[in-house]
């Protein structure tokens, strides 16, 4: 069950008609959001339901050992069993695949297995929810949840279960341990994100999908310029995608009375590429931060350590991303941008981009346009098929033909311009529908948006994000 | 929470009578693509050029009707004289195209064609109403009153009915945009190639060109050639309409497609069928 779909929403007006009746008693309303999470969970595949239970449970019965033993090895533990479930479902086709191409390679041919193991949706994000739970345990951060209710609301709240945002323990069960009272201001405001996340999904998102799409099934015959402007609109599909979701989830959220991590902070709009990752797929890069990076090491150690853990971090997100090369490849080419920015001591902005302007300098330009043309080589290779393929796109970038005219459709660029235009005039704001003006500005903007959603939205596509 | 939900409803009623209408007039509204053809700002615009094209009066030796594939090759927008292409796509299955056809008869009854043909793409006679069925079958055949005497049989009703919310297709603003909602339905060949849509709407093709004395001619476009095992079933089909369909089946190099079915554009065939 999709979030912009019509089955999602008579769920939702379902649960959000039973959610605020108990105005009292948390434990009601918990219960009602536990029931709403395994039937949304359900809706894709009952069996798959029993699984996340189970998982539940795990998480429930080894957060309370993790507590009561303050030995590491109970969290060492807990962790592994926490990441087989993880590794089994996602990565062992692509194992098995990558064994046999290397005794493929040296001339020993192997019995391919064709069994198909069907991915249970959200397994990265949720898995990635239960172990920084027991690791918060373990740092004494919180303590362990006795009521398996809260707990497993916090894991698999139906809003964020299948894309994220990737909410920690410490922020996430304490909303939880107290009832949600009716909030209008964070209502109204979830329901212009929803709104806002529905036009960067609906609108631009699919729009470009089947662009991409076409040119990438035939990139082998389509000149450099074309190559070049679908490789821009893959990076700006990818952002409306994603981001559009996360916008989706985080309106839901807000109007059951939640706040959650906010995701992405307009990163195209970023000066380097050390700016880019503080900005996108926030509740990700700060999970690999607290939980990888820093436990490595972090910056404080040598130089030449600092930048290898750099470079772990990334191997790290790309294969999370998904099992292919290709993504590891994504993620080793963001730690070299990385570790490069680091090397030329790049400014660390703390300030937002243009900062009480209205415009931004020249340098500011060619900075966000640097910024966006690495990270546009980066979804190539993201975007591949395969290595070869990834290269192969590039290879023909800088091969063939840059002065054929690519097909620019109109109607996208004005999508795309009204989606930078607006996410510049707010960029100091959670999403530009925050955007202060009088009730006609507002309601005229919010009809505007209705209309293109309405009339413009594209062939409906997956959201890329559910691959992973 | 009263206050959120009573401006909810206010808004989703502002918005729905102004889009409702909107949409109304959309449906009214027909403009001239780049190819000269009329057509409505939707997905699936070859569909409004055939069904334009199936009302208009014009003396021609061939029409063809058939699905992507077929409008690929012999564009809906293109072929307008002595070959009169009402090619679309395969969403609306054997039963939209049989009402382009019937429809193309009626109007053409003292200029009637020579020769019918149907070029289909093998994979297309499986289609017993999928998932593209919602906005190009229901919004303008099925619940369109023109089409009513076609399609309103038993074998057609009961498959809609499994469409969720397919009744939503009734309604202008829903005819007059993209949406649709996301479903798949079990299939229901019985392990026969041809879905029973399919088997009834080709008899009634082939019955309404026997009528009108006209010669019916059923092909099949060019299929990749890596998908040639997966045929096994249709070469077991012993139904006589099939016969020479079946006897005419070629094959493609996998390369020259965008996908499973359609071709690059520098790949399209001309004129395979040397009409």
């Amino acid at each position: 069950m999709v979030i912009n779909s019509l089955n999602f929403l008579l769920f939702f007006i379902l649960v959000f008609s039973l959610y605020y009746i108990p105005q009292r008693d948390k434990n009601i309303q918990n219960t009602i959001l536990f029931i709403a999470n395994y039937a949304f969970y359900a809706f894709a595949n009952w069996y798959m339901c029993l699984f996340l239970l189970i998982m539940n449970i795990a998480t429930y019965w080894m957060g309370i050992k993790i507590e009561k033993s303050k030995k590491n090895i109970y969290v060492v533990l807990s962790i592994i069993i926490g990441l087989i479930p993880l590794i089994y479902y996602k990565y062992y086709h692509f194992l098995l695949e990558s064994i046999y191409d290397t005794f493929h390679l040296i001339g020993v041919h192997m019995h391919e297995s064709t069994v198909k193991i069907a991915l249970p949706l959200g397994i990265s994000f949720f898995t990635f929810k239960i172990i920084s739970y027991f690791i918060e345990i373990h740092k004494s951060n919180i303590k362990a949840e006795k009521n398996f209710i809260i707990l497993s609301n916090y894991i698999s709240f139906f809003p964020t279960i299948i894309s994220g945002p990737i909410d920690r323990p410490n922020s996430f069960i304490s909303q939880l341990l107290v009832i949600r009272k009716f909030n209008y201001e964070l209502a109204v405001d979830g329901c212009r994100q929803i709104l806002w996340g529905l036009f960067k999904k609906m609108v631009i998102a699919d729009n470009i999908a089947n662009i991409v799409n076409e040119v990438w099934n035939d990139y082998t015959n389509l000149p450099a310029s074309t190559l070049i402007w679908t490789a821009c609109l893959y990076s700006i599909q990818i952002y409306a995608d994603f981001s559009g979701y996360s916008d989706m989830a985080i309106g839901v959220s807000k109007l059951l009375g939640f706040n959650i991590i906010k995701n992405f902070n307009m990163p195209y709009f970023s000066r380097n590429m050390n700016e880019f990752w503080k900005k996108w797929h926030i509740s990700l890069t700060s999970w690999f931060t607290d939980y990888i990076y820093k436990p490595l090491g972090g910056n404080r150690c040598s130089k030449i350590r600092h930048l290898i853990n750099i470079l772990i971090v990334f191997l790290v997100s790309g294969l999370w991303h998904g099992a292919n090369w290709t993504f590891v490849l994504w993620g080793a080419f963001h730690g070299l941008l990385l570790i490069i920015s680091i090397l030329m001591k790049q400014e660390k902005y703390k300030d937002i981009i243009a900062k009480d302007k209205n415009l931004p300098k020249f340098t500011e330009i060619v900075l966000m346009l640097k910024v966006f043309m690495l990270s546009t080589i980066g979804w190539i290779l993201f975007r591949a098929a395969t290595i070869s393929d990834g290269f192969l796109y590039l290879k023909r970038i800088f091969t063939t033909t840059w002065l054929i005219r690519p097909d620019i459709h109109i109607n996208i660029l004005s999508y795309i311009f009204i989606l930078f235009v607006l996410e510049w005039i707010t960029r100091d704001k959670e999403h530009p529908l925050q955007l202060k003006s009088n009730k006609f500005v507002s309601y005229s903007l919010y009809l505007f948006l209705t209309y293109l959603i309405i009339y413009h939205q594209g062939q409906s596509s997956d959201f890329i994000y559910f691959k992973f | 929470m009263k206050k959120i939900i009573i401006q909810t409803l206010i808004i989703t009623i502002v918005f729905g009578a102004i889009f409702n209408l909107y949409s109304f007039s959309r449906l009214h509204l027909t403009y001239k693509n780049p190819h000269g053809e009329y057509a409505l700002p939707l997905n699936g615009s070859e569909i409004f050029s055939a069904i334009y094209k199936s009302k208009t009066k014009k003396k021609v030796k061939k029409v063809i009707i058939g699905d992507s594939v077929a409008e690929q090759i012999y564009s809906v927008n293109e072929y307008n004289d002595s070959i009169y292409s009402l090619s679309c796509n395969q969403a609306i299955t054997l039963a939209g195209h049989y009402c382009l056809l019937k429809s193309f008869i009626e109007t053409n009854k003292e200029l009637l064609p020579e020769e019918i043909i149907l070029y289909y793409n093998p994979f297309s006679l499986k289609n017993n109403l999928d998932r593209f069925a919602f906005h190009y079958f229901l919004k303008f055949f099925y619940y369109n009153s023109e089409y009513e005497a076609e399609l309103n049989n038993e074998l057609i009703n009961s498959r809609v009915k499994k469409i969720p919310y397919h009744f939503l297709a009734k309604l202008p603003v829903i005819k007059g945009i993209n949406w649709s909602p996301s479903y798949s339905l079990p299939d229901e060949n019985a392990g026969q190639w041809c879905s029973p849509i399919t088997k009834c709407y080709l008899n009634k093709i082939d019955s309404i060109c026997k009528e009108n004395n006209l010669s019916f001619n059923f092909y099949p476009s060019p299929v990749k050639e890596d998908r040639k095992k997966e045929l096994h079933n249709l070469l077991l089909d012993t139904d006589r309409l099939l016969k020479t369909y079946i006897d005419n089946l070629n094959y493609r190099p996998s390369n020259e497609f965008t996908d499973q079915i359609h071709f690059k554009k520098n790949y399209i065939p001309q004129n395979p069928l040397n009409l």
